[in-house]
């Protein structure tokens, strides 16, 4: 019995043996075979967040924007830096002389992936459904569209009635992505917009169509030839998005060459080691995220101009954006991008001034009698970076402070109400579409109070006058203007601490050529791209 | 009636393992109800909104209400711990918050891949710990002894993420034995799915090249997670072996003059397992509820990271759902564990 028992454990091993030498053995192989056939037509776009659901009417963020602008189309769409609103769907479209009627031509050759037309019944069902889900993008259409007044007034006319003049509006449609509404309908359950179904599935006109879906590894798409956009002479048959978390991994895996390309606001340590590896490029553009401090206007004591401005002059700008991030951002010292219009030029904001800081805290009518509490993003380090420099800069001043480190629900929960809000709480403002009202417009508006992007909970109706004085005129100098002249007096009245405007460092492997970066969507439209 | 009554209060109070397991079963089911009440309540004090992140950054208050109501988030917590509880006597944990899709469902695609390396962990942990913890414990004090104390103490004392992110430079980087991460390639499809673990699968659909492919991807996650089970089990294989060296059983099995290899790896072993199967147990419920940290380095698509993502995000019913799964696995184990505790040792059956 005992040998026996012996010579099944050795006949065991033996075998075991033989299988581990088997695979072995094959294993050049396979991974030749399957490094060529990748490299040769797919292009790996590897995203830290997980493409956990596609309803392009469910999500309106950057970090899953990939899935909307190669699956799906917008009736306009932004191309380019600076960003340029290019017809898409529609081929052209007219406003009506009172700003409220916006009438879109489309195009004849627009096809959903399944062959049917993109009509203009599809647009409407896709309005629909944006405002009856209410989630995502519907934040953008609920304040100005009725639910049931979008019409179709023929199979390729489209009209949208505001309720009231909005000259962002136009800036907005490249977020209605049209989706078939008939493929859509045939999935729906109980009412609810098919949005189980459509979480996982693809009812777009977009370039690539949907191969393959995993919430968890990614997304696989592959070339829609009958798109009605021209394709350039050289392209890239399938997009890979996958989802990997580990920024370490990010990197090697760019560098070995298992991804094409990575999401282009990574750590300077991160992009100083990328730089080193000869089979990475990195393509640096301007971009439009603002990184800024919300100051709680409405508590005391930053609810004293004074205190708000001397917390503005006792921030170490350079030493945050030149020692900490190696000048991977420029400073931005007002609540619009410097580098759109909108931008008043003759603003300097806030430098670094403890002398000047300390006579501004003077004057103040409010003592500032308990510490002030910086909340910053858990897992994020900047943000950590940022509330340490804010902190040695109030010690200076002789105010005492706190770090919270919290996670973004429970930060941005937070903010949505001025009595629950941080005293003080960092912030990134990205582009989702390209506008002033996405910035000063949607932060320092005080109807919009209620929401995380009001952080600083700042009142002055002189702010609130200018900004609807730009968001209803549709003359653009009007508008430029008055953003300008709102950015002036927020900015005076130090309502946020406002630091940099980001750098986009778009890291690609070497062989990928004719990049189109554009600050919506990040460079992410990749139909443009191809692989050398 | 009365007869078939008495016949099942005996089989219940009787020690045989069928009736244990169904004890053990029945409290179990107060030790869900329990787990998903404390995580329940746990989740929705901490001060996020989730039907705000639902909505969109920029919902109004108004449309972060009506959301709220629609979730059902406005009733009392009570209520709503109930109405969890009338849907998991149903088997349904519910819908991800952001997803729309059915935790369940959410749960099933990733568990595949949970299940797949942690089996393949606790193989090499066991094939190799238990083996390397008798030898070490034989030759007590010896060269052998000594490093596999230093591998074992390193075992525990290694940060998974620093092991993890050397083995991808060494052998994926250096060397390009192995891929850095995933469980296939893009261009290589996942086999026809059947029990959804993709060596398994491939091997079923006669796909060698694939199953040699997955057995690649599978390698640097596993060694990470299983260098410090092993370390583990070795540790505790070892001590029970040196408790057991001296034991008159064993001094009268030699005497009798049995090989030295069967008094060694059938009656001493047998007895110094009990304890190394308690922490085989514990080690496979850590595995089987996701490692986060590995499944992150090596972009492992399963459970870990998703429950780490739900918390994070406040999605309530994910959490929960989680939550359940976990329980379930430990009751399990920990079931299992007991079961092979009165087979090693039979007096444990009381």
């Amino acid at each position: 019995m005992v040998d026996s028992s012996n010579t099944r454990d050795r006949f065991v091993t033996r075998r075991g043996l033989l299988k581990a030498g088997t695979a072995v053995g094959l294993a050049p192989a396979a991974f030749a075979s399957s490094a060529q056939a990748q490299s040769a037509s797919t292009f790996v776009f590897a995203n830290p967040v997980e493409y956990d659901t596609l309803d392009p009417h469910t999500v309106f963020d950057y970090s899953r924007v990939a899935t909307r602008l190669n699956f799906y189309d917008g009736l306009y769409r932004w191309l380019d830096n600076p960003p340029t609103l290019t017809p898409w769907l529609a081929e052209s479209h007219t406003v009506s002389d009172n700003g409220l009627v916006y009438r879109f031509k489309l195009r004849a050759n627009a096809k959903f992936h399944d062959g049917s037309p993109v009509t203009a019944e599809d647009v409407v069902y896709t309005m629909e459904r944006t405002l009856g889900i209410n989630k995502g993008p519907a934040v953008l259409f609920s304040p100005i569209i009725k639910p049931g007044s979008t019409k179709a007034l023929d199979a390729s006319t489209v009209e949208f009635t505001l309720t009231r003049p909005s000259a962002a509006f136009m800036s907005t449609v490249p977020e209605i992505h049209v989706v078939n509404s008939k493929l859509v309908k045939a999935n729906t359950k109980d009412n609810d917009w098919g949005q189980p179904w459509l979480s996982r599935n693809v009812a777009g006109s977009g370039s690539y169509k949907l191969e393959r879906h995993d919430p968890a590894v990614g997304v696989i798409g592959v070339r829609n030839p009958d798109h009605f956009m021209p394709w350039p002479a050289k392209y890239v048959e399938r997009i890979d998005l996958r989802t990997v978390r580990e920024q370490s991994t990010q990197v090697l895996g760019l560098i070995k060459g298992d991804y094409h390309s990575l999401d282009g606001f990574l750590p300077a340590d991160a992009l100083d080691r990328l730089r080193k590896a000869n089979t990475v490029q990195i393509i640096e553009q301007p971009s439009m995220r603002l990184f800024i401090l919300h100051l709680n206007n409405q508590r005391a004591p930053l609810n004293d101009v004074h205190v708000r401005r001397a917390i503005s002059m006792a921030f170490d700008y350079k030493g945050f954006i030149t020692d900490i991030l190696k000048d991977t951002a420029v400073r931005n010292p007002a609540p619009v991008p410097a580098n759109l219009w909108g931008y008043p030029k003759d603003v300097k904001g806030w430098d670094y001034d403890i002398d000047k800081a300390k006579a501004e805290l003077a004057k103040a009518a409010v003592k500032i009698d308990r510490p002030l509490e910086i909340h910053t993003l858990v897992g994020l380090s900047q943000t950590e970076q940022a509330g340490q420099i804010m902190q040695a800069g109030l010690r200076k001043l002789g105010i005492e402070s706190k770090i919270v480190a919290e996670t973004w629900p429970t930060l941005s929960g937070k903010a949505r109400n001025n009595e629950t809000t941080p005293d003080i709480w960092t912030n990134w403002i990205s582009t989702l579409y390209a506008d002033p009202q996405n910035w000063v417009g949607e932060m320092y508006d005080s109807k919009n109070w209620g929401n995380w992007k009001t952080g600083s909970y700042y009142k002055n109706p002189k702010v609130d006058a200018l900004i609807e004085k730009a968001v209803t005129s549709t003359d653009q100098s009007v508008r430029d203007a008055a953003y300008q002249e709102a950015s002036r007096i927020v900015v005076d009245e130090a309502a946020s601490v406002f630091i940099y405007n980001t750098k986009w460092y778009g890291p690609f492997a070497k062989r990928v050529q004719n990049v189109r970066f554009c600050p919506v969507g990040n460079g992410q439209d990749f139909r443009w791209l191809n692989l050398g | 009636m009365a007869k078939a009554l008495r016949r099942a209060a005996a089989f219940w109070n009787g020690t045989g393992v069928w009736a244990f397991v169904l004890r053990r079963l029945a409290w179990s089911l107060g030790t869900i109800v329990g787990v998903v009440a404390v995580t329940f309540m746990v989740s929705h004090v901490i001060p996020a909104d989730p039907a705000a992140l639902v909505a969109g950054e920029r919902a109004t208050r108004e449309q972060i209400e009506a959301l709220r109501h629609q979730l059902g988030f406005d009733r009392p917590l009570i209520t709503q711990l109930f109405d969890y509880y009338v849907r998991l006597v149903q088997g349904d944990l519910g819908k991800s918050l952001f997803t729309s899709r059915p935790v369940s469902a959410d749960l099933l695609s990733r568990l595949p891949a949970t299940i797949e390396l942690a089996l393949a962990a606790m193989i090499v942990t066991v094939r190799l710990g238990v083996p390397v913890g008798v030898l070490a414990a034989l030759r007590r004090n010896s060269w052998f002894d000594q490093i596999v104390r230093i591998v074992t103490v390193s075992g525990l004392a290694i940060a998974s993420f620093w092991l993890a992110i050397i083995l991808q430079l060494t052998f994926a980087m250096d060397v390009g034995w192995l891929p850095l991460g995933g469980r296939l390639p893009a261009d290589v499809t996942p086999p026809p799915s059947v029990t959804g673990l993709y060596t398994v699968d491939a091997l079923l659909a006669g796909q060698p090249g694939t199953f040699v492919t997955a057995i690649l991807h599978l390698a640097l996650p596993t060694v990470t997670l299983a260098f410090p089970a092993m370390a583990t089990i070795v540790r505790f294989t070892r001590a029970g072996m040196l408790d057991t060296l001296n034991k008159p059983f064993v001094q009268y099995e030699r005497a009798m003059g049995l090989p030295e290899s069967l008094i060694v790896w059938k009656y001493m072993l047998r007895n110094a397992l009990t304890s190394t199967v308690t922490q085989i147990g514990l080690v496979s419920g850590v595995l089987l509820g996701g490692a986060v940290v590995i499944e992150a380095v090596f972009d492992w698509p399963g459970l870990g990271y998703y429950a780490v993502n739900s918390i994070v995000m406040s999605d309530y019913n994910a959490v929960l759902g989680f939550t359940v799964w976990v329980a379930i696995i430990y009751i399990a184990i920990n079931i299992a564990v007991d079961v092979v505790h009165r087979l090693i040792d039979p007096r444990s059956a009381g």
